[in-house]
């Protein structure tokens, strides 16, 4: 799953439909029409990769949702569902587009469908949501909130799908967002993740990269301390969450601290890992920039050995892009909103 | 012949079958319909009926005037009390009188598209008239095909054979399921027997489990008086779904014949014990659907449904579990499971295969696989997909399950005809091979019938799912006890 190369236009033929107090069976019968239309005489393959559905509370995050998903190659059906339609019933938007695969000149077709739910079936959108999707194509659900269990829509929608890709910094500060994601892991079926997760993965390889097996066995006997450096105020899901995977990752005696870095910087400013000699790690990233400076202190006092590695810059169709290509359980993700608590206090 | 020619089955389906094979040229051109029923109608009143009908149902769009005018030329409508025996002498004269008109040389289709109980009572009276005798010496045929479903028990089954092998010969008859007139179901056997991978591994060295499921996601509509005396169980389990199970399991007939594949079906249905009764409540599962949301609109729960009882024990729920007790199959199960009200309409025949023996990946990159999966789709959009596991691009080994998909739709240039066109073509042909024998239908109902007597004794807690859901828990439930789970279609 990635998004679209910037720049790339979607040259190949494309069909749209809208309608106004609609049935879920004329929007399954228009996109077949749509794909007809489209594929012409010179089928195209349908792409048979997966089902998004993308909640969106407003119809400002629909319009962005409806563009942002329409720049990611792969998904089979896409179904953006907006709960603020007007007056009552199902009002919907259908778009066939033949899009690039990854083989030179050969196109499939991705189909994108937009529903508002206006009145009492709001409240029912799973019942709308499934039929629209693809049978037997693993499910994602991207909720771009924090968990909301305490809605019926939210725990009927998590009930459909197979992956469930949060987006929790966007309605809960970072300690609450733990805690909610803690609460949320395991109690359902559906995998969880958040794209809090997909934004320090970048991080999480750079240190994984910098860290030899015997660098890691060294700061677990300790006593050792991580310090994430993040922006003024309480530290953010991603500080936490960096955090929680260190503590899970290298464990033992280490000690992890958020530290705030001072305004205006990124959610993950920097880190810097001091092992039991006093050998030191320390990389911040370079502002706006793809990269970050790196500097290391093999022994207290001795001179600090500097370099420049890339460090990924992903934006949210980037991030979304990657938690898409996982399809089962993130262990990794999971124990690492469990040691973060520790830390969320 | 239409027996029922008022009613929604002929309406939605047999007439405009007949109207398309006869667009294609499939019928010989001296081929008559006429409709009987109890409602009293001209002919030109059915013949406006049926093109509304054909107009509204029939596949291809509005009809062309000058082709309908030459198709209503053969229409004829009888109005006839089914229990009336002077009106099968008129009828006996109308169809001489076609006869000599038309050139039809005797031959003679009866479809019983009419309630159950009708059946042994138009037969007896056809047979009274005279309009049941074939004879073999000019090649003249009398046959009759008969909905399902096929009594509501085994006794009611057998008594209903015997009152139609009074008057007519098993070969006349001519068990409807329109399932098997279906493309993809038919391809089942092409399947399997028309490639070489298949078979080899259809078997329960290398099968795990097999799920068919038929879901619908629409209630009983306009039909609750026929259905609350029906229930899923006798309305799709004992027809389509022991059909589908019997395509999917039999062996290799020798040839695609009429003779042969009704051996090997009856030969696989005669494996499946029939259900011990204190295993009905670990084997099967009953539910009735409560009110819900389907496709974003609030629908009653059955015992709302026009015609349904407030207290009615019908269900609209099965899920059961088989065995086939032979070489190829023992010890694989066989899931089955129908219901109305359910999220989504499919019908599905899903080939689990076991898991490959040994992962040569790093434990550290691949703790496990998902296995293979043959999905036989036969509605809606009929194919076929296989899943396998491959690779995700990239420095690292990861698995991830892919489909490769075959749509019915999108690899030929032709539409699938209606199964009704087929099965009536069929039947006009003298081939029964698409539809049940009744050793079939009996065997069928053996399996089912202990099932049939122990739900009878036991009062069910219904509605027991919400409409708009995948069924009740204890279907669920059911799967979890074997570490399996439904599939989501």
């Amino acid at each position: 799953m990635r998004p679209r190369p910037s720049g790339e236009v979607l040259t190949g033929p494309a069909a749209s439909w809208e309608g106004r107090n609609v049935t879920v069976a004329e929007v399954t019968r228009r996109l077949a029409e749509l794909r007809c239309r489209v594929c012409g005489a010179t089928p195209h393959g349908r792409a048979t990769l997966l089902n998004l559905v993308v909640w969106a509370p407003s119809d400002a995050d629909a319009e962005e949702a409806f563009a942002l998903a329409r720049g990611l190659v792969g998904p089979s059906r896409v179904v953006v569902v907006s709960p603020g339609g007007a007056g009552e019933g199902i009002r919907a938007r259908a778009v066939v587009h033949a899009a690039p695969s990854a083989i030179a000149g050969v196109t499939v077709c991705e189909e994108l469908v937009r529903i508002d739910l206006g009145g009492t079936v709001a409240a029912h959108a799973a019942s709308v949501v499934l039929p629209l999707t693809r049978g037997d194509l693993p499910t994602f659900l991207w909720w771009p909130c924090a968990p909301r269990p305490d809605l019926a829509c939210y725990r009927d929608l998590v009930g459909l799908v197979d992956r469930l890709v949060l987006e929790s910094a966007r309605t809960a500060a970072g300690p609450e967002a733990v805690r909610l994601l803690a609460a949320e892991i395991g109690e359902r079926a559906a995998a969880v993740t958040d794209l809090a997760w997909a934004a320090v993965t970048p991080w999480r390889q750079l240190i994984a990269q910098m860290l030899t097996p015997p660098r890691v066995a060294a700061l677990r006997t300790g006593p050792s301390r991580a310090t994430v450096r993040h922006p003024a105020g309480p530290p953010p899901l991603e500080t936490l969450l960096l955090g929680g995977w260190l503590l899970d990752a290298i464990g033992g005696k280490l000690t992890v601290v958020p530290t705030q870095a001072g305004h205006g910087v990124p959610p993950v400013a920097g880190i810097e890992l001091t092992g039991p000699e006093g050998r030191t790690l320390r990389a911040d990233r370079v502002e706006g920039s793809a990269s970050c400076t790196v500097r290391v202190v093999d022994e207290p006092g001795a001179a600090p050995r500097r370099r420049t590695l890339p460090l990924r810059l992903l934006d949210r169709a980037g991030l979304i892009a990657g938690e898409l290509e996982l399809q089962g359980h993130d262990a990794s993700f999971e124990r690492a909103v469990r040691a973060a608590r520790a830390l969320a206090g | 012949m239409i027996f029922g020619a008022s009613g929604d089955l002929a309406q939605r389906k047999l007439v405009p079958a007949l109207f398309h094979l006869a667009l294609q040229q499939l019928l010989p051109p001296e081929t008559t319909v006429v409709g009987a029923a109890r409602t009293e109608m001209s002919s030109d009143e059915f013949r406006a009926a049926m093109r509304r009908a054909i107009d509204r149902f029939g596949r291809g769009g509005p009809v062309d005037a000058d082709v309908w005018e030459g198709f209503a030329r053969r229409l004829h409508y009888l109005p006839l009390s089914f229990d009336d025996p002077p009106a099968y002498a008129r009828l006996a004269a109308l169809l001489e009188e076609l006869d000599r008109e038309r050139g039809t040389r005797g031959n003679r289709l009866f479809y019983l598209a009419t309630a159950p109980s009708f059946l042994p009572v138009i037969a007896r009276q056809l047979g009274l008239a005279g309009l049941a005798a074939e004879d073999e010496a000019t090649g003249r045929f009398a046959r009759v095909i008969v909905e399902k479903p096929f009594g509501s028990d085994l006794a009611s089954a057998r008594r209903l054979n015997a009152e139609l092998g009074a008057v007519f010969r098993e070969r006349q008859v001519y068990r409807i399921d329109h399932y098997l007139g279906k493309e993809t179901v038919q391809n089942i056997f092409v399947l399997r027997f028309g490639n070489a991978i298949f078979e080899p591994i259809w078997n329960r060295r290398y099968v795990d489990h097999v799920q068919i499921t038929v879901a619908e996601d629409i209630g009983v509509e306009r039909r609750g008086g026929y259905y609350d005396q029906s229930g899923a169980l006798r309305d799709i389990v004992q027809n389509h779904l022991m059909q589908l199970i019997a395509l999917v399991a039999m062996e290799p007939p020798a040839r695609f014949e009429s003779r042969e594949v009704h051996d090997e079906k009856a030969k696989l249905l005669r494996a499946i014990p029939p259900f011990d009764p204190r295993a009905a409540r670990t084997c099967a599962v009953r539910g009735q659907y409560g009110p819900g949301w389907v496709a974003g609109e609030p629908v009653p729960g059955y015992r709302e449904e026009e015609g349904v009882p407030p207290d009615s024990a019908t269900e609209t729920y099965v899920a059961m579990r088989l065995l086939v007790d032979n070489w190829r199959w023992a010890d694989t199960p066989f899931y089955l499971r129908t219901g109305k009200r359910l999220p989504r309409r499919a019908t599905e025949i899903a080939i689990t295969f076991k898991p490959a023996p040994h992962l040569p990946f790093a434990a550290a990159q691949v703790a496990a696989v998902e296995p293979n999966v043959l999905v036989l789709r036969i509605q809606p959009e009929e194919g076929a997909s296989l899943r396998f596991t491959a690779k995700v691009p990239g420095p690292r080994i990861e698995l991830r399950p892919v489909t490769m998909d075959f749509e019915y739709g999108t690899s030929f240039l032709q539409g699938s005809p209606d199964a009704y066109e087929r099965l009536l073509l069929d039947c006009l042909l003298g081939d029964s091979t698409l539809f049940t024998r009744w050793d079939e239908v009996e065997r069928a109902w053996e399996i089912l019938d202990p099932l049939v007597a122990a739900w009878a004794a036991e009062p069910a807690e219904f509605p027991n799912y919400d409409a708009g859901t995948w069924g009740p828990g204890e279907a669920d439930a059911l799967m979890a006890r074997d570490g399996r789970a439904w599939r989501r279609p």
